[in-house]
């Protein structure tokens, strides 16, 4: 990781709040940290163990032309702020809970979400997940847990909202009662919209993500996740498979668009 | 492990071959030798075949400003120069006897069908008469493997810019995988067409032409705000395109009423056709380099390759650095005009790996060349 | 004159190309065959060689389809003797 973003990031949050870096990401470094940034009983469970918050940090980009920057940093930490703050009060949507945010110095802090997966294969995000399975790649487990991310997609899709960049890091396996619970996170591109064509874009980018990471079994794997995101329209009723099917042929297009363009000026 | 000599070259000490590429409006012809070494039996050192390039010859179809290229008359030039070039790449590469040639290298797509076609009927006509056996290559692995052998870059994250793709592209089991791309149309494309709208010149590229002129914009703090188009991985510009195309109509038409161009009270000029270059390219490469970093953080690499036409914009390259620099030991590769415009060399060099992997064409009925084919169609054999 | 295959298109010509040898007329044919014909319903070609000869039958739906398919061929033939001419000796 680069030691002048952490630096920046220091001078920011100040030595109060001491962060560990986690990863870095193509738009923002990932840190965490035990301090809460506001409420100072929240640092410590009841059994006096410390909580875990995530602040995210999107440093400038100097590759870009100044006013790019500003305006996109600007946009995507707010647009992020304002999916997760609404999208948590979705019932049955899994996100991350929104705890800060600072949309001038790109900054937010959320709650921290997953754990490290046994064996040393990493963080629970999917990607790494259905790579622990690549011996066993059509367990049960999988299909689980590939149904709910489906699901997940569906309610985000039904409740009117993109994701935008959806990819099996994008997504985070967080256990709840022993079993597999999907998180979708970084909204950094996403959006509310009515359009069919993003939700098409949404399921073209996924399904591309899956084949081009996860290619032995991605066809499997994508019709599990489609399997899921469609029971979740079907339980809509009438208008639920009238808005499915919409989705679903728009998906198709996106597809035969990308398969298709001859690729010549 | 890999064995790139599963094929020994025909002199038994090294291998030659001429490559022929006319998918677009360049026509190209090269010719490359590999020298046979042992080192190659087994191992992974395909970027690394130490190929000596003894010819590179190139002709472009050129059209008149505000023209495009159409594939009737790219394939009248392309027959028109094509044995001519040929003639002269081997007098170049001092090859007095072709059929020492270990294998003649055509482009099988994807590209412009008429102008494909005009090249392949050559190729086919050379192979029979100088018994020399035929690879069909797949354009865009051509410019990823020329890259490589180029640069030495082991295995990065390429970025596929030219006029008919754009494409964020990964190596992982014998695929050259496509993780990003345009979901409309190209990057060149929407520089080319913009050209055109400009009136400017296509010599020698319309894209260099826009380059030079976004140089010269004398505004370069305050930008043209544009839509910014990414898509996760992916990106879209054939909105961006419509909105400068409108914009420099605007301008051109004087049309005062737009106050982004126009001061609304004094009817003063605000912007210059130089401004909207430099806007556009700002915008369209952060697009690039951050779709391409987003590719790289994705599969856990820090070298970046850029290949095509548009990859010798030196704006392009500058920005591709930057970003590298801010990622831990991020190294970017890229290449000068000889190699990144479409060339005969790079089908040579794809080509020839394919050869030595003893996949040659069999049958003529194999050399039917494809408007439609897909880097991620080729079983790439030469890697681990 | 029609080719050996039995069609119903009705507009066809038959064309004889002379080459030095019988080879030549041989790799002509060779090279011209693979490429199959976009819509085999409105166009036809077939190619043969005949002593040094190379003969060639095409069919069509209408004569503008004949036109444009015969331009084509021939521009192919011109390379193809091009090539010949330049690299045999």
């Amino acid at each position: 990781m680069s030691k002048e973003v952490i630096e920046q990031v220091v001078t920011y949050l100040t030595p109060n709040v001491p962060i560990v870096p986690i990863s870095q990401g193509a738009e923002a470094f990932v840190f965490t940290t035990n301090v809460h940034p506001y409420n100072a009983s929240a640092c410590k469970t009841a059994g006096d163990i410390p909580v875990k918050y995530i602040i995210k940090y999107r440093p400038p980009k100097k590759y870009r032309h100044p006013s790019i920057d500003k305006t996109l940093t600007k946009h995507r930490t707010l647009s992020e702020s304002r999916i997760l703050a609404k999208l948590s009060q979705v019932p049955g949507l899994h996100v991350p809970k929104l705890i800060a945010c600072d949309v001038y110095n790109g900054c937010i802090w959320i709650e921290f979400i997953g754990e490290d997966l046994p064996e040393s294969h990493g963080f629970s995000n999917l990607k790494n997940f259905l790579w622990m399975y690549k011996t066993d790649p059509y367990n049960i487990a999988v299909e689980k847990v590939l149904f709910k991310v489906g699901e997940q997609i569906g309610l985000l899709h039904w409740n009117d909202y993109c994701h935008g960049d959806l990819t099996t890091s994008n997504l985070v396996l967080h256990q709840e009662n022993g079993d597999w619970s999907p998180y979708l996170i970084d909204f950094g591109l996403g959006s509310a919209s009515t359009l069919v064509e993003d939700k098409g874009v949404d399921l073209y980018v996924l399904e591309r993500a899956i084949i081009s990471t996860h290619s032995k079994f991605a066809d499997k794997y994508n019709e599990w996740i489609l399997m899921g995101f469609k029971s979740v329209y079907e339980n809509e009723g009438k208008k639920g498979q009238q808005k499915l099917k919409d989705v679903i042929k728009r998906f198709e297009e996106v597809r035969l668009r990308g398969r298709k363009r001859s690729m010549l000026g | 492990m890999v064995n790139l000599n599963s094929v020994p070259p025909k002199n038994g000490q090294c291998y030659l071959a001429l490559g022929l590429e006319g998918s677009a409006n360049k026509l190209g012809v090269g010719i490359i030798k590999h020298p046979f070494l042992s080192k190659h039996e087994n191992s992974d050192l395909s970027h690394y075949c130490e190929m000596e390039i003894l010819s590179n010859i190139r002709d472009t179809y050129v059209t008149p400003p505000g023209e495009g290229f159409l594939p009737r008359d790219t394939a009248r030039h392309h027959r028109n120069w094509v044995v001519r070039l040929v003639r002269r790449a081997l007098q170049e590469a001092n090859v007095s006897d072709p059929s020492q040639l270990d294998t003649i290298c055509f482009t099988k797509g994807p590209g412009m069908g008429a102008p494909l076609h005009s090249v392949v009927i050559l190729a086919r006509t050379l192979s029979i008469m100088w018994d020399v056996p035929l690879v069909g290559v797949n354009h865009c692995v051509g410019h990823i493997e020329m890259g490589r052998e180029i640069t030495k870059a082991e295995n990065p994250v390429v970025l596929y810019v030219s006029g008919g793709n754009t494409q964020v592209i990964a190596y992982s089991e014998n695929c050259y995988r496509i993780f990003g791309e345009t979901l409309d149309i190209a990057i060149g494309n929407c520089l080319d067409r913009f050209a055109r709208t400009l009136k400017i010149p296509n010599e020698p590229s319309p894209g260099f032409n826009i380059e030079q002129l976004a140089k010269k914009s004398l505004n370069k703090q305050d930008l043209v705000e544009l839509p910014y188009t990414v898509k996760g991985m992916d990106l879209s510009m054939s909105g961006i395109l419509g909105y400068v195309d409108s914009l420099a109509k605007d301008l051109f038409n004087k049309n005062t009423k737009n106050k982004i161009l126009f001061d609304p009270k004094t009817g003063e000029q605000l912007v210059t056709v130089e401004d909207i270059c430099y806007s556009l390219q700002e915008n369209l490469f952060a697009m690039l380099v951050e779709i391409t970093e987003r590719a790289m953080a994705h599969v856990n690499s820090n070298q970046v390759l850029i290949v095509g036409g548009v990859g010798c914009n030196v704006r392009l390259q500058e920005m591709m650095a930057t970003m590298c620099r801010d990622r831990s030991n991020g190294q970017v590769h890229a290449t000068d005009e000889r190699f990144c415009i479409d060339n005969g060399v790079m089908i040579a060099q794809a080509g020839l790996l394919q050869f030595r992997m003893g996949n040659v064409v069999k049958d003529l009925s194999e050399t039917v060349v494809t408007q439609k084919f897909r880097t991620d169609e080729v079983y790439v054999a030469w890697r681990e | 004159m029609k080719g050996t295959r039995q069609s119903d298109l009705a507009y066809t010509l038959y064309l004889e190309v002379p080459f030095k040898t019988a080879k030549q007329a041989e790799t002509a044919v060779k090279v011209l065959k693979p490429d199959p014909i976009l819509k085999p319903q409105d166009f036809h070609v077939e190619y043969s060689s005949k002593a040094h000869n190379l003969c060639v039958s095409f069919e069509g739906v209408d004569d503008r389809v004949l036109r444009v398919g015969v331009s084509s061929v021939i521009e192919s033939i011109k390379t193809i003797i091009e090539t010949i001419d330049e690299f045999s000796h």
